[in-house]
């Protein structure tokens, strides 16, 4: 928009620097002084963010709905898995079958390991992006709710080189605090400008109306594949980072609950907004170990329970439910942030106001 | 003057219906063509047909002396084809410039290597594009809307937009559809300066789809009458209006 009329440091630029240096030493402040649950939390709310921004691309940008995620997950993590665990460790772990002998002595360090990760994860989202995304709207979701399955059901099988059911344990525990929200800030940048270049325009567009955008010159199916292949990668590398924060991976992590899991969350912060994606996977992460006291024993005074596992999931169907009947935009809608926004509510001075004041 | 369009025997079958049979239409460099005909006619059909929108079942598209039947709608607008829709397609989640600026990606030459990384190359192609969609927005007299959504827009000024989209696709040759729909008197004589206007401007060939006699007869040298998928008459609009064929297609046979 006006950013490219604005000069070197605008009022803007000095918050976004103002804000990243603030974001920075509370980073630091959190590493030093959360316990190891909080920290876990607070790891798992980042890579929570990059799951949610990268359906949020697919499902809210490029209007896809694509429901094939946890399948690109669970590639990203055998990968990055496979990839980093010593010849020891896969020795100890393949008790049913012995590992297939090329990748027996294979170790690698964790940042090549969660990069090629994500690349198998675009790759064949690629593939079944070229092949899947001429279809539209149910009939996509059906086929990448398909595919998701296919992936679980073949490291499932795949005995010699994922160890199958039995699944891989003992990682290394590699996801820091600054791996996961290194990545996840490095994403977010990366999405930020993707979204609000040419292509992000182009992106909507095909959302908006997939005829005219086609009449524009837009190469629709060219840029579908992309916005999915970026998306598969992403949900590769989150995918990636989950296997090395749990230490543990199986095939039944990644069943299709996982994929609507992820969809909760973009849909409480708001179909089309990045911005809402962070702010919501922020918090139904915290929200889900919050209300972790609603799988135990309750006593509501005239009734009590002995505990019930999964009411707290019964507490966010609710949720999703109020936000689908009362308001379908979610909690951002397709608004984003910006610094205007918080003039605008008052919660910052006035662009205007301020310059009048002679505050420079 | 050389033909920019031609189509040779050009047919369009949804199952047992022929939407579109034998379109043989010959379109000159710089020339304004009508098409008319009544409601189901199979006009837009043949708009459909020649930018891509649906394959024909035979016969062959020629765009300045080039096979285009059967090519992807984006490719033919890469060619130099441009459209606008009889039901207004803006993006409608998009601002009014955001709107013009989309219609550039194809001819930015960016990719996502330089727009994620906003190199410098990439900011100039941006700044360019701004450039133009700001002046083709002015030359639609829609400049003092560009940050309002398209669908905010009143029906008059979104079909206007719907043009100035397509004139930022750098067209040779533009399709509108029924771009009077909707018009008052005074607003279709507008219009009619401004289809000449564009043509003299960004030296384009049109074809149009026009109820609105008057801007009909009033803009085009030729026009081709459809009725059923046929083409009953071509002429200019004189031997048009006397033409008997016409004259039952529309008001029927007394």
């Amino acid at each position: 928009m006006n950013t490219l009329k604005k000069s070197p440091m605008s009022r803007d630029a000095k918050l976004t620097l103002s804000a990243a240096i603030i974001g920075l030493i509370l980073l630091f402040i959190f590493d030093q002084s959360f316990d190891r649950f909080t920290m876990q939390i607070f790891k798992l709310c980042a890579i929570n963010i990059i799951l949610a921004l990268s359906l949020n691309l697919i499902n809210g940008f490029t209007g896809l709905f694509s429901l094939g995620h946890a399948g690109f997950m669970a590639v990203g993590a055998y990968t990055c898995a496979i990839l980093t665990m010593s010849p020891e460790q896969k020795e100890v772990n393949f008790i049913l079958q012995p590992i297939v002998p090329w990748l027996a002595q294979v170790q690698i360090p964790f940042a090549p390991a969660l990069l090629l990760g994500g690349m198998l994860a675009g790759f064949i989202g690629w593939v079944l992006g070229v092949i899947t995304l001429r279809l539209r709207d149910d009939y996509l979701a059906i086929a990448t709710l398909g595919f998701s399955e296919i992936i679980r059901v073949v490291l499932t099988n795949a005995q010699t080189v994922t160890n199958g059911s039995l699944g891989l344990k003992g990682l290394p525990r590699f996801t820091t605090m600054w791996w996961s929200w290194g990545m996840a800030i490095l994403i977010t940048v990366f999405l930020v400008l993707l979204i609000k270049s040419s292509y992000g325009r182009a992106f909507k567009a095909i959302r908006d109306n997939e005829i005219a955008a086609e009449s524009m010159g837009i190469n629709v199916l060219g840029l579908k594949v992309m916005s999915f292949t970026i998306s598969s990668f992403l949900a590769g590398i989150a995918g990636g980072l989950l296997a090395h924060y749990l230490t543990t991976i199986d095939p039944k992590q990644f069943i299709f609950l996982k994929t609507f899991d992820i969809l909760l969350i973009v849909v409480l912060g708001g179909v089309g907004s990045l911005t809402g994606s962070v702010v919501a996977a922020i918090v139904v992460t915290i929200a889900m170990e919050a209300l972790r006291f609603l799988d135990g024993p309750l006593n509501f005074g005239f009734y009590a329970t002995t505990g019930i596992p999964g009411l707290r999931m019964v507490f966010f169907s609710a949720l999703l439910m109020i936000v689908v009947i009362y308001r379908q935009q979610g909690l951002m809608g397709k608004a984003e942030f910006s610094w205007d926004a918080l003039s605008r509510i008052g919660l910052l001075p006035r662009r205007g106001a301020k310059a009048a004041k002679g505050g420079r | 003057m050389t033909s920019i369009l031609q189509t040779v025997a050009v047919n369009k079958q949804f199952g047992g219906l022929a939407a579109v049979s034998g379109l043989d239409i010959d379109v000159q460099e710089g020339e304004i063509i009508g098409l008319i005909g009544p409601n189901g006619a199979g006009k837009t059909t043949s708009f459909n047909l020649i930018t891509g929108v649906y394959k024909p079942t035979s016969g062959s598209i020629l765009f300045a002396g080039r096979e285009i039947s059967g090519m992807k709608p984006h490719a033919i607008t890469h060619m130099g084809v441009a459209r606008t829709f009889q039901n207004i397609r803006l993006f409608k989640e998009m601002s009014v410039l955001e709107n013009v600026l989309v219609a550039q990606h194809m001819r930015m030459g960016t990719n996502l290597l330089e727009a994620t990384l906003r190199l410098p190359s990439y900011l100039k192609k941006e700044r360019h594009i701004h450039e133009r969609a700001r002046a083709l927005l002015a030359e639609v007299g829609l400049d003092h809307h560009e940050q309002a959504r398209a669908t905010s827009l009143p029906y008059g000024k979104q079909r206007r937009l719907e043009i100035a989209r397509a004139l930022a696709t750098e067209p040779k040759l533009l399709f509108l559809d029924e771009p009077a729909a909707g018009m008052n008197p005074q607003e279709s004589v507008e219009l009619m300066d401004f289809i000449l206007k564009i043509r003299d401007q960004f030296k384009l060939t049109i074809v149009l789809i026009e109820h609105h006699m008057q801007v009909v007869m009033g803009v085009c040298k030729r026009m081709y009458v459809l009725d059923y998928g046929v083409t009953i008459a071509h002429g200019t609009p004189d031997e048009i209006q006397n033409n008997p064929a016409v004259i039952e297609a529309y008001l029927g046979v007394g």
